[in-house]
């Protein structure tokens, strides 16, 4: 009787479970898992994306192309440079301005505020904004010049070798204060006990740092860091509003080419094949992060 | 739980009932249009039965005529053979009765010396007389009987040809009979197919909404809206941005606009290789105006029209005629001049050509000023295009070069692949530290003459030619539109544009200082930079690339000599490569 009754409850709660689940297990179905496989599949075939009768096998003739291509084996280049750049800059700038404003010193409140508030603004703003601001006759030149440190106004983003890294920086300006915020959240589960212990046994300022706070953090630098990698993979929006992948391809990264290669030539194959290899280095960045995060912590 | 279950229930009906009551109006509504319809369509098919039956009997009767005319030629026929019959009968008891006459004759002249024999010769003459006189009454009587039958004969054989005639007229007003019924029967068809009287929307889609070009298609709306009180168009504008993604998921869905602005690049002969847009070849050439042959060249894909359009740009140097005036310098007719007045420039501290090509396009238009020169018949691109010519033919190689050669020495202002054309670039023009701009078309006079004001004076001219021959502004295809393939109204969309590029819309064009992709008369009262625009027209060389790889390419190659990194055989090498 007993054991009926558990068994019905059991079921209850399972089936309950199921229903519950169902929302947005098939919201993850439909806008996730099986456009994933239909991307992979797209990237095997030769499709112009319009009628999809047209679709034809090719194999793995796309990766065989993306592999030959030099502008993809670049933007996979600036993809990783800018990627693992941002990445190190976001960690180091967030990290260290949490830091000065848990000190609660007299005005980390409204540094805390003015960080965070590019993370609000629509990248493509930002873009504009910024391609105003570094244009020849833009803010930065104007003060350059004022300053009497070129007489030339700069090109920022008409060089190529500095057109990557001008958005490099915009980058890390958009998104410190997001870091800011998540380590700051971070530092406050930091256990009080054991940074009072650290000052009773007389350590230092860097050595409570680099000792306790980041040891004691390690699990939020690795979400932290792995959010910034994958955000870093798919950049698209300020590369597109602020250089469109040029002057001539110095600034292309892996999402510009896809586009170009999906919705102006038409060519859904190359640009899924494109897509798949984001997918990876995606799913390689966050298995890695598992992998160190189990061995840190 | 159990005390709120009713009110659940009741709460879940009343939704359940409210949806279906919902279905039921809706359903109702489109199936009262339905029955509308139907309706109609029956009555249309009962009109055409009823004329097909009123046909078929007028045919049955002009059988029937026929036949009777038949009958009645066989009859006049018969007539005939029998009056020729009496005729030869008559003529046969003659000659019987002259027979015997001479055998009368004979017998009397044979019993000349016996007088039993003449009394027997006289009694047989006797007879042959009776019977010569018999036979002549005979014959007689049979000539009057065929005179006679040759009358009745006549007689039917008019009646004969009446009846003829009127079969004819019965089965010519048979076949208007019939082909009346089989016009109603499709009209029953038609309107069992197609209700076209309901109310139609007619979607458009542009991503021009800036400057005139919208009061272009408003006035162009009104007046169809007008003649077509059933139909609301509806304009869409979207930011060029966005505009492709949104026609191909339009497309891909199966719900695309029922008329829509397309660009000039090969994102528009790929929706064209795509099937994705209809063909207009029956209809290019009925109701439009005769198209420019060149625009009407890019508008088609493989010699078929897909696209009507509507106006042209030519693209030109803009110049400071204040600051040209000051240094003393002319309009340059050759490149060598052009590299003097921008040195001249340079010393009064002015920039040279300002030109912004961090958005693209307008680095393939430094190209194509260039390939003016080195391709005098104007081909090479729809050649190259078309796979008949090389994208590293020595004409694009030389057109890279000329460029190169312009660039190395100062022409343009610095920091091009910096700038935006219409942003930074136009700036550098209206704050006159750039004493010329390029490229400048219709599309943008307005807004340079809006941020000048009056602040200076500004013209027009072509990019000069290398070796000071006549000056060519290159140009192409402005606003046109194609009729998707799977448009709902696409009979509809085809009048549209057909109102877009009529007389009215001419004057509007032109009004609005939009040069028409056809010829024109040109009004009295037009300004001199319009006239100049129009000038240009005439011998407009060709600035589209429609194989999007190559345009691309060309658009890095451009942006990397203006960044010195690259030479002109790498960039045309780099254009043959994505061709």
């Amino acid at each position: 009787m007993r054991a009926a009754e558990r068994r019905r409850g059991g079921n209850y709660a399972s089936s309950l479970g199921v229903a519950m689940v169902a929302p947005s297990l098939a919201v993850f179905l439909g806008l996730i898992a099986v456009p994933v496989v239909v991307v992979g599949l797209v990237s095997l075939s030769r499709w112009t994306g319009f009628d999809i009768a047209d679709i034809a096998w090719l194999g793995i003739e796309n990766y065989r192309t993306i592999a030959g291509d030099d502008i993809f084996w670049k933007a996979l280049r600036n993809t990783l440079l800018f990627t693992g750049l941002t990445t190190l800059f976001l960690n180091a700038i967030g990290f260290g301005v949490a830091l000065l404003i848990s000190t609660r010193v007299r005005g980390t409140g409204l540094l805390r505020g003015v960080i965070f508030l590019p993370a609000l603004l629509p990248s493509v703003l930002v873009g504009l904004m910024w391609q105003r601001v570094l244009d020849a006759f833009g803010f930065v030149n104007q003060i350059l010049q004022w300053l009497g440190v070129a007489d030339q106004p700069v090109f920022f983003l008409g060089e190529e070798r500095w057109a990557l890294w001008v958005i490099i920086g915009v980058t890390v300006w958009q998104f410190a204060g997001y870091d800011m915020i998540l380590y700051y959240a971070g530092l406050q589960g930091v256990d009080r006990s054991m940074l009072e212990a650290a000052a009773l046994d007389g350590a230092r300022t860097p050595a409570t740092v680099f000792r306790v706070i980041i040891p004691s953090m390690w699990h939020i630098v690795g979400v932290v860091a792995l959010l910034n990698i994958i955000g870093g993979l798919k950049i698209f929006d300020l590369v597109f509003v602020m250089t469109r992948g040029g002057p001539n391809r110095s600034s292309e990264v892996l999402a510009t080419y896809m586009f170009e290669q999906g919705f102006r030539f038409s060519i859904m194959g190359v640009a899924s094949a494109i897509a798949v290899v984001i997918v990876v280095l995606a799913v390689i960045a966050s298995v890695a992060r598992f992998r160190l995060a189990r061995r840190l912590v | 739980m159990r005390k709120y279950r009713r009110g659940f229930v009741a709460c879940a009906s009343l939704f359940v009932l409210t949806l279906v009551a919902a279905a039921c109006a809706a359903d109702d509504s489109a199936s009262d249009a339905a029955d509308a319809a139907m309706a109609e369509a029956r009555g249309a098919s009962a009109a055409a039965a009823e004329a097909l039956s009123e046909a078929q009997a007028t045919a049955a009767a002009a059988r029937s005529a026929q036949a009777d005319a038949a009958t009645g030629i066989a009859d006049a026929a018969a007539a005939d053979a029998a009056a020729q019959a009496g005729l030869a009968a008559s003529e046969a008891a003659q000659a019987a009765a002259e027979a015997a006459q001479a055998a009368a004759d004979l017998a009397q002249a044979t019993a000349e010396g016996n007088v039993e024999a003449m009394a027997a010769a006289e009694a047989a003459l006797a007879d042959a007389q009776a019977a010569a006189d018999e036979a002549l009454s005979e014959a007689a009587a049979a000539q009057a009987e065929a005179a006679a039958a040759q009358a009745e004969a006549d007689e039917a054989r008019a009646a004969a040809a009446a009846a003829q005639a009127e079969a004819e007229a019965a089965q010519a007003e048979a076949d208007q009979a019939r082909a009346e019924a089989a016009e109603a029967q499709a009209a029953a068809e038609e309107a069992q197919a197609a209700p076209p009287a309901e109310a139609v929307t007619l979607e458009f889609w542009s991503w021009n909404n800036e400057g005139a070009y919208p009061v272009v298609h408003e006035e162009a709306e009104a007046r169809f809206e007008a003649d077509f009180p059933n139909v609301d168009v509806v304009r869409t504008y979207t930011p060029f941005a966005d505009y492709m993604t949104n026609l191909r998921a339009a497309i891909a869905a199966g719900e695309p606009p029922d008329v829509a602005q397309v660009p000039w690049t090969g994102e528009y002969t790929d929706l064209v290789n795509g099937g994705a847009i209809a063909s207009l070849a029956g209809d290019f050439t009925t109701g439009f105006p005769a198209f420019f042959p060149p625009i009407a060249s890019i508008a088609s894909v493989n010699g078929v029209p897909y696209a009507i359009p509507l106006d042209v740009n030519s693209l030109q140097i803009a110049y400071n005629k204040d600051i040209f005036a000051e240094l003393g310098l002319e309009v340059p007719r050759s490149s060598d001049a052009l590299k003097e007045v921008a040195a001249a420039l340079d010393e009064a501290g002015y920039f040279g050509v300002a030109v912004g090509t961090n958005d693209g396009w307008a680095a393939a238009d430094l190209f194509f000023a260039q390939l003016a020169y080195t391709d005098p018949t104007n081909t090479l691109i729809v050649q190259a295009d078309a796979g008949a010519a090389a994208w590293d033919d020595p004409q694009f190689l030389g057109a890279a070069e000329n460029l190169a050669d312009l660039i190395d020495n100062g022409v343009f202002a610095p920091g091009a692949n910096s700038m935006v054309s219409f942003v930074g670039a136009l700036e550098l023009f209206v704050a006159q530290q750039a004493a010329m701009f390029y490229p400048v078309g219709n599309f943008i006079t307005g807004g340079i003459a809006a941020q000048v004001e009056d602040s200076f004076e500004w013209g027009l001219f072509p990019f000069p030619s290398p070796d000071g021959g006549e000056g060519f502004a290159t140009g192409g295809v402005a606003e046109m539109f194609s009729i998707p393939a799977d448009a709902a109204n696409v009979d509809m969309g085809i009048e549209f544009m057909r109102y877009l590029t009529d007389a009215d819309s001419e004057a509007v064009l032109v009004a609005n200082d939009f040069i028409p992709s056809w010829g024109i008369e040109l009004p009295a009262d037009v300004s001199d930079l319009y006239r100049d625009l129009i000038a240009a027209q005439a011998t407009v060389r060709n600035r589209t690339i429609y194989t999007t790889p190559v345009y691309t390419e060309l658009i890095n190659g451009v942006q990397g000599l203006l960044g010195g990194s690259v030479t002109p055989a790498d960039v045309v090498a780099a254009m043959a490569g994505a061709g």
